[in-house]
């Protein structure tokens, strides 16, 4: 009985965790310019994302050791050093981001301006890392981001025709009103949200503060093979609902009440209350997930004391770095930068990094001084090496593209 | 040391360098930042200790950061600290992370632990 708690709960959390900031405006926002015409995005970033979170949990079950921990050591100090600086930034980055969508959540709650929330939502971050364990917290928010379940129910209510949506998705070409350029801009845009690197780098430490051993990789690779596609159905559902609702309609998102619009047109007042619950718990989640990841890589580039498990007292660079990131962030956000306009950035400079994060991965995987004969199999590498060439392709291509397409305007 | 028991080749940048070391109760101590060696004339030079010293890392970045990185860093250590060394004999094993037969030397983090000690614990439920 125990063991299937805490199946359902890794599971669940899997769910939560997968959607953050990125995921609700990437979706949305492509939904409503392009309708379904970029779903296929969503399957090839989740397919990936599953590919190289399976092969660090199986690193981290193997040898107790998280992704960052193995990057110096492999990559040395010069080169580890350079994506140290790089993952940091985007890290926090993203975390800086989700602290403006909690903020914009809790705006579209209470209508006090976004500005005054951000340190708001940035304190109650802290007072979370700084005293709650890591399994309560972790299970917490990714049940509570299930509430945003409601796209798949508002999508079935709307009901759109089926058939067009599918024809859409498969015709692989942008719509008559939009250009290329833009459309690839907002593909790798999209991508960047599936395959986010905090996701990966969060669930390794996360590992090590579990004590993950090699009896937990079936839960790991359950929650992975079940929970990521799941969570990769409900970000479908929210570009769905933009494409059947905001296209026709001719919105363009702009900020989050948007997102929620086809939820409150079709489930009203009860939609609403539920779809805010969902932003709040998964930016505020995502924005825990980010702000240790920035943490955990940090400490363990310089191989200091890190981790929840132990009182902040005994870990104090990790709580320091923790609490400089927050600091940053919030006066990041206060200089009144559009949170979706930082969110749409950190995408495209997540994407333009990738290959930072998953090529150590991938090398340490295959090495059978970490892991024994679980390294990858034959098939993993095959895939593993399309998915490489993939995300260095990715990553050439975001940044010039951003620049030509003035950020997909 | 089950690396020289197998007779296997120990090439020092692949198993030692900028490996975790962790002591004996499993705490983090540092990381491998450099390793030292001893010569006596007549006999073939010794691995002796592990080096754990973040200003050790600048001539390994190398160029201008790294100058500037070991200057600043070894200003910043106390005058009478020393870079914490762990003699190799010390070392249970090398692989996966270097794991010590003993606790780790007291005092080798002097600023780490007086911010833990003197601001992190005063924060309500620093020490939890």
């Amino acid at each position: 009985m125990r063991w299937l708690t805490g199946f359902t709960l890794g599971l669940l959390t899997a769910v939560g965790g997968f959607l953050d900031i990125g995921d609700l405006v990437a979706n949305s926002v492509v939904g409503s310019r392009f309708g379904m015409t970029l779903a296929w995005v969503v399957p090839v970033g989740l397919v990936g994302l599953m590919l190289f979170t399976e092969m660090s949990a199986r690193v981290t079950a193997t040898t107790g050791r998280g992704t960052f921990d193995l990057v110096r050591e492999r990559l040395g100090p010069r080169v580890g050093l350079a994506n140290l600086l790089a993952s940091y930034l985007i890290t926090f980055l993203t975390f800086a981001a989700q602290l403006g969508g909690m903020a914009l959540a809790l705006e579209l709650a209470s209508g006090i301006h976004y500005l005054l929330w951000v340190p708001v939502a940035a304190a109650f971050v802290w007072i979370v890392l700084w005293r709650l364990s890591f399994e309560r917290m972790e299970k917490t928010y990714g049940i509570l981001g299930l509430a945003l379940v409601v796209f798949g129910v508002a999508l079935w209510m709307l009901g759109p025709d089926w058939g067009v949506l599918l024809e859409d998705a498969a015709s692989f070409a942008p719509p008559a009103q939009e250009g290329p350029a833009v459309w690839w801009y907002y593909a790798i845009a999209l991508f960047g949200a599936a395959m986010t690197p905090y996701t990966v780098l969060f669930f390794s430490s996360g590992g090590v503060e579990e004590k993950w051993g090699p009896r937990d990789l079936a839960t790991a690779k359950v929650n992975v093979f079940f929970g990521l596609p799941l969570g990769g159905l409900l970000s479908l559902c929210i570009m769905a609902c933009a494409a059947v609702v905001l296209m026709p309609a001719g919105i363009q998102v702009s900020d989050l009440g948007q997102v929620a619009l086809p939820v409150v047109s079709v489930l009203g007042k009860v939609g609403l209350i539920v779809v805010i619950l969902g932003f709040v718990a998964a930016t505020f989640g995502a924005s825990l997930e980010s702000g240790l990841s920035a943490a955990y890589a940090v400490s363990q580039y310089f191989g200091w004391r890190w981790g929840k498990a132990l009182p902040p007292e005994k870990a104090p660079y990790f709580h320091l770095v923790i609490m400089v990131s927050l600091l940053a962030g919030v006066l990041f956000m206060l200089t009144g930068l559009d949170p979706i306009t930082v969110t749409e950035y950190s995408l495209v400079f997540s994407a333009a990094a990738l290959p930072l994060t998953y090529l150590p991965i991938f090398v340490v995987a295959n090495d059978r001084g970490y892991l024994g004969d679980r390294v990858n199999s034959r098939f993993t590498n095959i895939l593993g090496s399309l998915y490489l060439v993939l995300l260095c392709a990715v990553s050439v291509a975001a940044v010039p593209l951003m620049v030509y397409t003035k950020a997909g305007q | 040391m089950s690396d020289r028991d197998d007779g296997a080749v120990f090439r020092i940048g692949f198993t030692v360098l900028d490996r975790q070391i962790v002591d004996a109760e499993g705490v983090n101590v540092a990381k491998v930042d450099d390793v030292e060696f001893t010569w006596t004339s007549g006999e073939l030079p010794a691995m002796t200790a592990l080096v754990g010293d973040t200003a050790a890392l600048g001539p390994r970045i190398a160029g201008r950061l790294g100058g500037f990185w070991e200057t600043v860093l070894a200003r910043l250590r106390p005058p009478d600290e020393e870079p914490t060394r762990i003699p190799v004999g010390d070392v249970e094993r090398f692989v996966p992370a270097t794991v010590l037969s003993t606790p780790a030397p007291r005092g080798m983090r002097p600023l780490e632990d007086w911010l833990g000690r003197r601001v992190l614990a005063r924060i309500p439920g620093g020490r939890r």
